[in-house]
C-alpha cells in the first residue's frame, strides 16, 4: 500500500502547501463533527450513568419509590502540610480539619444539590473553598444516604479496588449498625467466565448480612461453595433483605468466609480487601460527617 | 525532601528528625489522606538520624503513604521507587500482560511476519523504538493539551496522527541517514501504523491516567513483549514448516495453535509480582 | 485519476465477505479482536455491529471522496476518515450502551487500525462507487461479524456453558477455552475448517502461510 507512494517523486512546494491545507481542513471539519456529537452523547452519557447508578442504589437499599437519595461527596484541601476534608452533604458544605473541628459550614443552593453531575458539583465547591490554587481542593470519593422521608435509611458506599486487570469500582450498602445489606460490582475489566464472575450472584451475594466484626476477620477461602449456600445466594435480589436475612440466618454463620471464584482468586480478594477498607474507612469518616447529614 | 521507605509489613523507616512522641506522629495513605493510621511506636533506628515508626495497621511496597511531624514542616512521602515502579511496569506489560500472548493485540501483522527469525529480530526492533517514541508523544500532547482542553474525544485522531506522522519521519530520515539500515527495516515501518499494539498503547497510557514514567514503563514493555513474541514465534513456525502438517492446517491454522501454546505458557506469568 | 469500474453483482459482493474473502479466516486481517473479544456472543456481537457500520461509512465515503483528494495523501485521509467514524461510534456506544462497552471498549477505538478497512478503501471503493462500495462494505463487514459470533458462540458455549449469557449447560466445560490460549486455538481451528470445506469443493488453499496480510 504505502510502498507505491514512497516510489512516487516528492511533491512540488506548491504541491505540499496545496496538500497541507487540504489535511488541515479536512481535519478541521473531523474535529467538528466529533465535537458536536460529543455534546450530544455526553449528557446522555451521563444521564444513562446516573440512572443505572440510582436503580442500584434503590435495589441495594429496597427503598420505597417516595424516598430520595442524597449523593454525599467528600474533598480534600491540602496546603503545604496542612490537609483539611471537606464534605458535601444535602444540608451543607463543611469544611472540617481532620480531627471534626469545624472551620466553615455553608448553605447548599438547590441547583448545585440537584446537579446530576459531578463536574458541577466539583466546581461550585471549588470556588466556595478559599485555596491559594484551586487544584489544592481534590475529589476524594462520596457516599450516598437513602432517605425515607427525612430519616436515613442506609448507606451506599462507593469503592475502588485494583482488580486483576484494572481497577474494579463497587456500591457497598450499609445500614446504620453497619451491617453490609449488599455489594453491586459498577465497573471492571476482569475477563469473562473468570474474574467478571464478581458480578454474579453467587459472588457478590456472599458479603450480605456480614456484621462490621465479620468483615474485620472475613478471608477468601479457595474451597468449593456449598451447594446450599449457592442456593441460598442466588435469592437475594428476588427476595429483599431483610426476609432473606431472616430466612438464611442459620445458613450465614456456616460460610463465614467468602469462596473464591474458581480460577479467580487475585478477583476475588481484591474486591473482598477493597470490602473491607471501605467499610471500615466509611465507620470512621461517619463519626465526623455524620453530624451534618 | 528527606526518605522514609516502608522496610516491612508493620514499619517504617524515616530519615530525618522526629519527635519521639507517637501521638506526634500522622500516618495516612495518600489516596484516603483523611484517615490517620494508627502509629504504635516511634524508635530511633540503627541508622544514624534515623527512627522506625511501628503501625498495627499492614503495609504494603506499592502503596502510597504520608507521613508528617508535628513541629516538622515537611512531611514524608512514602512511595516506591521511580526505578522500581518502571521496571515493575515494564515486566507487566511485557510478560505478565504481554500484548500478543495475553491481550491478544499486533495479531495482523504478527503472522505475517513471524515466518523466519530474521524478519522477526527487525520487526521486532523497529516497533519498540518506534513504539516508545509515539508512547511518549502522545503521553505529552494528551497530558498538556487534549486534557486541559477537554478534548479527549480527539484522542483516537490525535493518537493515529502521530503514529502515521512518526513512521513517515522515521522513513525520510532513516533513508536520508543510514540507507542500508533503511534497505533493511524500512519495509516494517509501514506495517507498523496498521499494528493494533501501536494506538492501544497510548490509548492505555490515557485512559489509566499514568504518569511519565508509567507511561514509559508501558510503551517499552509493550515493544519488548512484542519482540520477544516474534521472536519465539518465529522461532517455532520456522521448525514447523519443515514438519508434516496436515493439509488444512497448513499455514495459518497452525500459527494460531502454536500462538495458543504460547499463549498458555505465558499464563504462567499471570501471577509475578515484582516487588 | 480512478475512473468507476463496473461493479460485480449484489449477491457476489456479500457471499464474497461472507466466505471466500471472509476477512477473519481468510484473509486474515484484522485477528487482534477475533481473539480478544470473542469470549462471549455478546461481545463479539457488539463489536462487529460496530465493525460492520464503521467498514459501510468508511467504504462508502472513501468512495465519495475519491476525485476530490490527491492520490499522494489518500492513506492519511482514509485514516482520518476512519478515525472520524470510529470516534463516533466509540461515543455513541459509550453513551448507550454502557455495560458491553465496557468489555469491548478498546477494541472499538482500536478499530482504526484495521487492515481490513483501510484496504477495503484502497481496493475497492477508490475503484466503484458509492452504492457498490456500500455492498462491498456490508459484505466485509457481514463477514467479520458472522465469523465474530461464530467464534463468540463456541466459545461461549464451551468456556462458560452459556449463549448470550443465558446459561445452556449446568456446568462450564472447559474454562481454558475463554482465555486467550482458547482464544488461538478457536480460531486456528474454525480456519482449518474453511479450508476443510474448500478442500471439498475441489479449490486451491492459500497454504504455506499465504494469507496473512499486514
Amino acid at each position: 500500500m504505502s510502498g507505491k507512494i514512497a516510489d512516487q517523486a516528492p511533491p512540488s512546494a506548491r504541491e505540499m502547501v496545496v496538500i497541507s491545507l487540504g489535511l488541515t481542513v479536512v481535519c478541521l471539519v473531523a474535529a467538528m463533527i466529533l465535537g458536536g456529537l460529543y455534546f450530544v452523547t455526553q449528557p446522555a452519557k451521563e444521564h444513562n450513568l446516573h440512572q443505572r447508578e440510582e436503580i442500584m442504589i434503590r435495589g441495594l437499599l429496597g427503598l420505597s419509590p417516595q424516598a430520595k437519595i442524597q449523593e454525599v461527596r467528600r474533598y480534600l484541601r491540602s496546603e503545604g502540610k496542612d490537609l483539611q476534608v471537606i464534605y458535601l452533604t444535602g444540608k451543607k458544605l463543611a469544611q472540617l480539619e481532620l480531627d471534626g473541628k469545624e472551620v466553615a459550614a455553608l448553605p447548599v443552593p438547590d441547583d448545585v444539590m440537584a446537579a446530576s453531575s459531578g463536574e458541577i458539583k466539583d466546581e461550585w465547591v471549588k470556588k466556595q473553598i478559599k485555596a491559594s490554587n484551586p487544584d489544592n481542593v481534590k475529589y476524594a470519593g462520596r457516599f450516598f444516604v437513602g432517605l425515607e422521608g427525612e430519616k436515613p435509611a442506609g448507606y451506599v458506599v462507593e469503592g475502588v479496588t485494583l482488580g486483576f486487570k484494572n481497577w474494579v469500582r463497587f456500591f457497598m450498602a450499609i445500614d446504620s449498625a453497619y451491617t453490609i445489606q449488599g455489594v453491586e460490582i459498577i465497573e471492571h475489566e476482569e475477563d469473562p467466565g473468570l474474574g467478571a464472575e464478581i458480578v454474579q450472584r453467587y459472588f457478590k451475594n456472599q458479603f450480605a448480612g456480614r456484621s462490621f466484626e465479620d468483615i474485620e476477620k472475613i478471608s477468601v477461602t479457595k474451597d468449593p461453595l456449598p451447594k446450599d449456600w449457592q442456593a441460598a445466594l442466588e435469592q437475594l435480589g428476588d427476595m429483599p433483605f431483610r426476609p432473606w436475612l431472616e430466612k438464611y440466618k442459620e445458613t450465614l454463620p456456616k460460610n463465614p468466609n467468602i469462596y473464591a471464584i474458581t480460577g479467580s482468586t487475585i478477583s476475588s480478594t481484591a474486591v473482598t480487601s477493597g470490602v473491607k477498607s471501605s467499610l471500615a474507612n466509611f465507620r470512621k469518616r461517619m463519626t465526623i460527617v455524620g453530624n451534618y447529614l | 525532601m528527606a526518605d522514609a521507605k516502608v522496610v516491612s509489613t508493620h514499619e517504617i523507616l524515616v530519615e530525618g528528625a522526629l519527635p519521639a512522641d507517637a501521638t506526634a506522629i500522622r500516618l495516612v495513605r495518600t489516596s484516603d489522606a483523611d484517615i490517620p493510621l494508627a502509629v504504635a511506636s516511634v524508635k530511633a533506628a540503627d541508622k544514624p538520624n534515623s527512627y522506625l515508626v511501628t503501625t498495627t495497621e499492614t503495609l504494603t511496597r506499592q502503596d502510597h503513604y504520608m507521613l508528617t511531624a508535628k513541629g516538622v514542616d515537611q512531611p514524608w512521602d512514602i512511595a516506591p521507587s521511580p526505578l522500581a515502579l518502571v521496571i515493575s511496569v515494564v515486566i507487566g506489560s511485557a510478560l505478565i500482560n504481554n500484548f500478543v500472548f495475553t491481550r491478544y493485540l499486533g495479531l495482523c501483522v504478527f503472522f505475517g511476519v513471524s515466518r523466519n527469525k530474521d524478519t522477526a529480530i527487525g520487526m521486532g526492533v523497529t516497533f519498540t523504538i518506534v513504539g516508545l517514541l509515539s508512547g511518549m508523544i502522545s503521553w505529552a500532547l494528551n497530558t498538556f493539551a487534549l486534557v486541559p482542553l477537554k478534548l479527549e474525544f480527539m484522542q483516537i485522531i490525535a493518537f493515529i496522527g502521530i503514529v502515521a506522522c512518526l513512521v513517515q519521519a522515521t522513513d525520510l530520515i532513516l533513508k536520508k541517514v543510514n540507507p542500508i539500515l533503511h534497505k533493511k527495516f524500512g519495509i516494517y515501518l509501514v506495517l507498523i501504523t496498521t499494528n493494533c499494539i501501536i494506538l492501544a498503547v497510548p490509548l492505555l497510557n490515557a485512559t489509566s491516567g499514568a504518569t511519565m514514567l508509567q507511561a514509559f514503563g508501558l510503551s517499552l514493555g509493550a515493544g519488548l513483549g512484542f519482540a520477544l513474541a516474534l521472536f519465539l514465534m518465529s522461532c517455532a513456525i520456522e521448525k514447523v514448516n519443515m514438519a508434516p502438517v496436515p493439509l488444512v492446517f497448513k499455514g495459518l491454522p497452525i500459527a494460531f495453535i502454536i500462538a495458543g501454546l504460547f499463549a498458555l505458557s505465558f499464563l504462567g506469568f499471570s501471577g509475578l509480582k515484582v516487588a | 485519476m480512478s475512473t468507476n469500474r463496473p461493479p460485480p453483482p449484489v449477491s457476489t459482493m456479500l457471499m464474497r465477505g461472507l466466505f471466500e474473502e471472509n476477512p477473519i479466516f481468510r484473509l486474515a486481517l484484522s485477528l487482534c479482536p477475533a481473539v480478544a473479544v470473542t469470549t462471549s456472543v455478546k461481545n463479539g456481537l457488539m463489536l462487529g455491529v460496530a465493525v460492520l457500520v464503521v467498514q459501510v461509512l468508511s467504504s462508502m465515503s472513501a468512495s465519495l471522496v475519491k476525485h476530490v483528494i490527491n492520490p499522494k495523501i489518500r492513506i492519511p485521509v482514509f485514516t482520518l476518515l476512519i478515525a472520524i467514524w470510529v470516534s463516533a461510534m466509540d461515543m455513541i456506544l459509550a453513551a448507550y450502551f454502557a455495560d458491553i462497552y465496557q468489555q469491548v471498549g478498546l477494541y472499538v477505538k482500536l478499530i482504526v487500525a484495521f487492515a481490513i478497512i483501510i484496504s477495503r478503501m484502497e481496493l475497492f471503493s477508490m475503484k466503484h462507487s458509492v452504492v457498490p462500495s456500500f455492498w462491498d462494505g456490508l459484505g466485509m463487514g457481514l463477514g467479520f461479524l458472522v465469523g465474530l459470533v461464530l467464534a463468540g458462540a463456541f466459545r461461549e458455549l464451551l468456556g462458560s456453558g452459556s449463549i448470550f449469557g443465558i446459561a445452556v449447560l449446568p456446568f462450564k466445560p472447559l474454562l481454558l477455552v475463554v482465555l486467550p490460549a482458547g482464544g488461538f486455538f478457536t480460531i486456528g481451528l474454525i480456519m482449518a475448517m474453511f479450508n476443510w470445506v474448500d478442500v471439498k469443493r475441489g479449490h486451491k488453499l492459500p497454504s504455506g502461510g499465504g494469507g496473512a496480510h499486514g
